[in-house]
This record gives structure tokens, C-alpha cells and sequence, in this order.
């Protein structure tokens, strides 16, 4: 085995333990609250908030990574009748893309990339609510941010044929969102939109399921 | 079980990690630690859906399927159940990007009912099909998955986790927790390694107007359970291999029917003194009737050199008979409940192994041969 360097799951900030799972890359401070990136052999902290559900339910639920990206892009078309047709869509302002590991994304449906299209608005929850289970993220902000473009493009290819379009696209604010998701079982229920996501594709939910509530 | 012995950076005590863990906290000062170590690559365990006892039932259910010995199917016990995970290779990334994609076509053909249309369809046939271009944007899952290790010699021939991971219920995945994983299952290390499997990620057609790009490469290592039952019969032991994940029987070995062996052995005995005794008595017989005084001699002869070559035939399917019939494990591969012994690739390996047995030995004899003075 290769040398192990050893790397203090302690809080830069506070001193508070950091709650994650195996194979997350970004931690949870358990203490002030605050997504530490393993960055190298430190921590580089990150900017987190957990969001309120907008479907409630009585019962209860636990945080998934969503990184919440805001962009600015410019689109360059040749053909100026597809240009008039693509400013009719509305801009994309936040592009989410899905922090936890999620398998075959693309055939489950991608949450991150769902949130992208519908142009969700996430708000940070009340600090009265009850603590909940936050998992860590197994994607860096960097891994995130490589998905912009491609779901900035997937979204304006569904309304108007891309050839010849020049995208070009950039991050201003990075947020990690906590997203609450519903645990019934077979599936998972998101509390923004309501969607359905079977259980199995969560690589990492044994160990979710077995973490106890942090914040 | 190999571990690393590393310093807690807190305390200065003794870490000691196991292969394939990230997460270690220090049993000296109770700190949580992460273990960054370059190339690892990640483990899971695939969730075993099935009990010890369901397995148990599923392997005592084809010891009573018709085809195994009478005694077997009355009186075969599953003795013992045995836990093991079996290594696999998933090696997956997204492609993500646009392309550009050429089609060329014509627009469908009319119907030629009446006249007038039927000079259409011929304007149509000499009319060039049109060349189109689209830009298709992707964010595709790449997935891959293979053994890490010889499946035969643990037991089992093939095991369909690529499906199950590709299926529209995948497979759920659990932390691997290697000293957990050993105190109830038999964990074998990968033997191989993902290299095959990487480049195949890594091939792609090259193709004009393509700004795809591999994005988050990833190998894991994801560890399969299966069940071993075991029983025994005059004796000798046999296994049955159970699919932890979805019951069914991987691979399983009984003893044949000895009655269907015995059978076997004597329609070959039958066949061949047909076909070898009828054209040595009809030459020898022509030898006697041509020369009454020679006629003794070529009898006698004839009588030996039958007798000889005849028991070397006999020998012969003797030793064929030992051979095959020694060992009588019957492999045969499960599929539902429909058994096909020889249609499965574990019999035929069986059938090549035993025909170089014999390869093996005709050298053997000849480099005998050979050595002698």
C-alpha cells in the first residue's frame, strides 16, 4: 500500500468534527455548520446551506449535496434565426449540479440537472428546525463546475438545435446546498420538487442511513 | 489481512489501517481521521439479499431435482453455508459534451396506389438523399464492470453483476469494511488488474466535429457475495454456489447416477465388440476355409491376436470408464429450474480437462519411453 498521509477530520474553523462518509471529498462541520473540501492534505472551506423543503412532510428527512452553481454565459450563433428563437427562452441563473454519488445518473434523471431546467430557487431552512442527517459530498467544486456547460447546453438543445452555437460560460458564486430528501424505503423523495429517485442508486446511502442527525 | 500501521497526527498513537479503508478514528484519543492515500481506489460491498438460511433451502432444493442420485435426493443434507465476496471491477466515468452528427436520408417514399403517384415514387427514387447536420449534446454514463480474480477457481463460472448494476433496480452498494466483511465471510483479494477494462473506457472512435471529453474517471472495486453449501455424498463433499444477491444457483456439482454410468459403459462395450469383432472373425474365417491345413494355425492365431487386441480394447474402455466415472461429480450449471448437463461452458471445461488428462499422460508415457535405456 502506498503511504497514507493522515488528515485530522477537525473543523479549520471551529474545531467541530467533520461528518462524511468513505469516499466523500467534502465535510460537514458538525459544529459551526461550515463544507470543509479536502484540497491537497488541508481543508479549504466552502460556502453551505441547507434548504427548506417546499414539499412538506411530517416525517424525517436527511441532507443530500447539491452544488448550487450561479453563471453568467454568452451564446454566439451563426444563424440568426436560431439566435431569436433561443432568447426567447428564459435565462439560467443558478446551474445545480448533484454533489452525492449518484449511479447511471442519466437514467434515474439527475437531479441536479432537473433543478437546472426547472429554475429552482433554493432558501436556506429556519436554524429552529430540528437536526437532520447531512451527508458529506463526493464531488469537488471543481469536478461540479465541469458540468455547466454541458447542462447549460442540454437545456437550450431541447428548445433549439445547438450546431453552431459558441457557449461560453462562467461561475461568479458557488453554493453546496443541503437538499432534504425523504427516505421511504425503496426510494427517495426529494422535499424541492418531489421527485422519486430509487434508493439503490445512491452509492453511499448504507452509510447516510447509518449516520446520526448533526445539524 | 494486510494493514498499515500509520501515526495518529493527534495523539501520535497507532493507526492501523485496512485495505481499502478511508475513515479511521484513533482508539488512544478518539479523533476521526482521513486517509489520503494516492490511487486507492474505493471498495463497496453489494448488499447481500439473501439469508444463510434462504440459501441453505435454495442449494437443499437441488439436491432433490431429478437426475441426482436416489440417495441424494432422500437423504442429501446441506451440511454447512459459507459466506464468500468475490472482488469485480467497475470502471465507469460521464462523457460529456456536444458532437456533430451527419445524417443522410430522403423523406419517406410515397405510396404508389394510382398512376400519378407512381411517377412520384420514380421521382423520388432518382431524387439524391439530402445530407443533414445536428449538434447532439450528451452527459452519458459510462459502465464497465469485470472479475478481479479467476471466477472458476473460487467456485463459481459467471456471475451477471454488470446487468444487475445496469438494471432498472440496480444493486445497492454498501460500505466495505474489510474486518467486518472477515468476520463472517471469506473475502478474496483481487488477483488482476482493471488495465483491460480502463483502455476499453478510454477507445473511442474518433469522429469530426467531437468536443465529448471523459469527465470523473473512476475504477471501484465492489465485492460480490456468494453462498457455498456444502453436503456430501459417499464420502466425497460437493458444493453448491448460491447467488447472494438473487437466489439462484451459480454453479453446482452432484455426484452422476451411477446407474445411467453403468448403462453408458455398456452400449460402448456393446458398440465396439460389434464393430471390432464381426471383420476379425470374418478374416480370420476366409484365412481357414482358403487353406484347410493352415486353416488350424491362422484359427489359433487369430483366437490370440483377437484375444489380445480385443482385451486391449476392453482395457482400454476400462480405463476410459475410470477415468471419467472416478471422479462423478456431474457440474451443472443452474438456469431457472431447467438443468442442461453438456450444454453449459463448466461442463465442457470439464470435458477439455479431461482430454488433457489424457494428452498428459500419452506424453508422459512417451518421456518414459523416452528416459529408458
Amino acid at each position: 500500500m502506498p503511504q497514507a498521509t493522515m488528515l485530522p477530520l477537525r473543523c479549520p474553523r471551529c474545531g467541530g468534527g467533520l461528518a462524511g462518509a468513505s469516499h466523500d471529498v467534502v465535510f460537514w462541520c458538525e459544529g459551526c455548520g461550515v463544507p470543509q473540501e479536502v484540497a491537497g492534505t488541508c481543508f479549504a472551506e466552502r460556502t453551505g446551506k441547507l434548504a427548506r423543503p417546499a414539499v412538506p412532510r411530517g416525517d424525517e428527512h436527511f441532507y443530500l449535496p447539491v452544488w448550487g452553481l450561479r453563471v453568467a454565459y454568452v451564446c454566439q450563433w451563426d444563424d440568426p434565426e436560431k439566435e431569436a428563437r433561443a432568447k426567447l427562452l428564459p435565462t439560467i441563473e443558478w446551474v445545480y449540479v448533484s454533489g452525492f454519488a449518484i449511479h447511471n445518473a442519466a437514467y434515474y434523471g439527475d437531479p441536479g440537472l432537473i433543478f437546472t431546467e426547472r429554475r429552482v430557487v433554493l432558501t436556506p431552512r429556519d436554524a429552529r428546525e430540528p437536526a437532520a442527517v447531512v451527508a458529506g459530498c463526493a464531488r469537488s467544486q471543481e469536478e461540479a463546475k465541469a458540468f455547466v456547460e454541458p447542462h447549460v447546453l442540454t437545456i437550450i438543445d431541447r428548445r433549439v438545435d445547438v450546431t453552431g452555437l459558441e457557449l461560453s460560460a462562467s461561475v461568479s458564486e458557488a453554493i453546496l446546498w443541503g437538499v432534504p430528501y425523504f427516505d421511504d424505503g425503496e426510494t427517495l423523495q426529494d422535499g424541492i420538487l418531489g421527485l422519486k429517485i430509487p434508493a439503490a442508486a445512491i452509492t453511499e446511502l448504507s452509510e447516510i442511513r447509518s449516520c446520526r442527525p448533526t445539524r | 489481512m494486510s494493514l498499515t500501521h500509520v501515526g495518529c497526527p493527534s495523539c501520535g498513537g497507532t493507526l492501523s489501517l485496512a485495505e481499502g479503508q478511508r475513515l479511521v478514528t484513533c482508539r488512544y484519543c478518539g479523533g476521526r481521521h482521513l486517509a489520503l492515500i494516492p490511487d486507492a481506489v474505493p471498495r463497496y460491498a453489494v448488499h447481500v439479499a439473501v439469508a444463510a438460511e434462504e440459501a441453505r433451502r435454495i442449494a437443499q432444493d437441488f439436491l432433490r431435482r431429478p437426475g441426482r442420485p436416489r440417495a441424494v435426493r432422500e437423504r442429501g443434507r446441506v451440511q454447512d453455508v459459507r459466506l464468500s465476496y468475490v472482488p469485480f471491477y467497475e470502471v465507469g466515468g460521464t462523457r460529456i459534451g456536444a458532437f456533430v452528427l451527419r445524417e443522410s436520408g430522403k423523406p419517406r417514399p410515397p405510396t404508389p396506389d394510382n398512376p400519378d403517384d407512381e411517377r412520384d415514387f420514380e421521382q423520388w427514387l432518382l431524387q439524391p438523399s439530402t445530407e443533414t447536420q445536428g449538434t447532439r449534446v450528451i452527459e452519458q454514463d459510462y459502465l464497465r464492470v469485470g472479475p478481479a480474480c479467476d471466477l472458476p477457481e473460487l467456485g463459481v463460472d459467471r456471475i451477471p453483476l454488470e446487468q444487475l448494476r445496469r438494471a432498472a433496480t440496480p444493486v445497492a452498494l454498501e460500505g466495505y469494511d474489510l474486518v467486518e466483511l472477515q468476520k463472517r465471510a471469506v473475502v478474496f483479494a483481487p488477483t488482476k488488474p482493471p488495465n483491460r477494462l480502463v483502455d476499453e473506457r478510454e477507445r473511442r472512435i474518433a469522429v469530426r466535429g467531437d468536443r465529448t471529453g471523459m469527465v470523473e474517471r473512476r475504477v471501484r472495486l465492489l465485492y460480490y457475495p456468494v453462498w457455498h453449501a456444502r453436503y456430501e455424498y459417499r464420502g466425497r463433499p460437493f458444493e453448491v454456489a448460491v447467488d447472494g444477491v438473487q437466489g439462484t444457483i451459480l454453479r453446482a456439482s452432484a455426484p452422476r447416477d451411477f446407474c445411467r454410468a453403468v448403462m453408458l459403459a455398456v452400449i460402448l462395450l456393446a458398440a465396439g465388440a460389434f464393430c471390432f469383432g464381426r471383420p476379425v472373425r470374418a478374416l480370420f474365417s476366409s484365412a481357414r476355409a482358403a487353406t484347410p491345413t493352415d486353416g488350424w494355425l491362422a484359427g489359433a492365431w487369430g483366437a490370440v491376436a483377437g484375444l489380445v487386441l480385443g482385451g486391449g480394447l476392453a482395457l482400454f474402455l476400462a480405463w476410459l470408464a475410470w477415468t471419467a466415472f472416478r471422479h462423478t461429480d456431474d457440474v451443472v450449471l443452474m438456469d431457472g429450474d431447467e438443468v442442461q448437463p453438456g450444454a453449459e461452458p463448466a461442463l465442457r471445461d470439464s470435458g477439455e480437462r479431461f482430454a488433457d488428462r489424457i494428452l498428459e499422460r500419452l506424453l508422459r508415457l512417451r518421456g518414459r519411453a523416452g528416459k529408458e535405456p
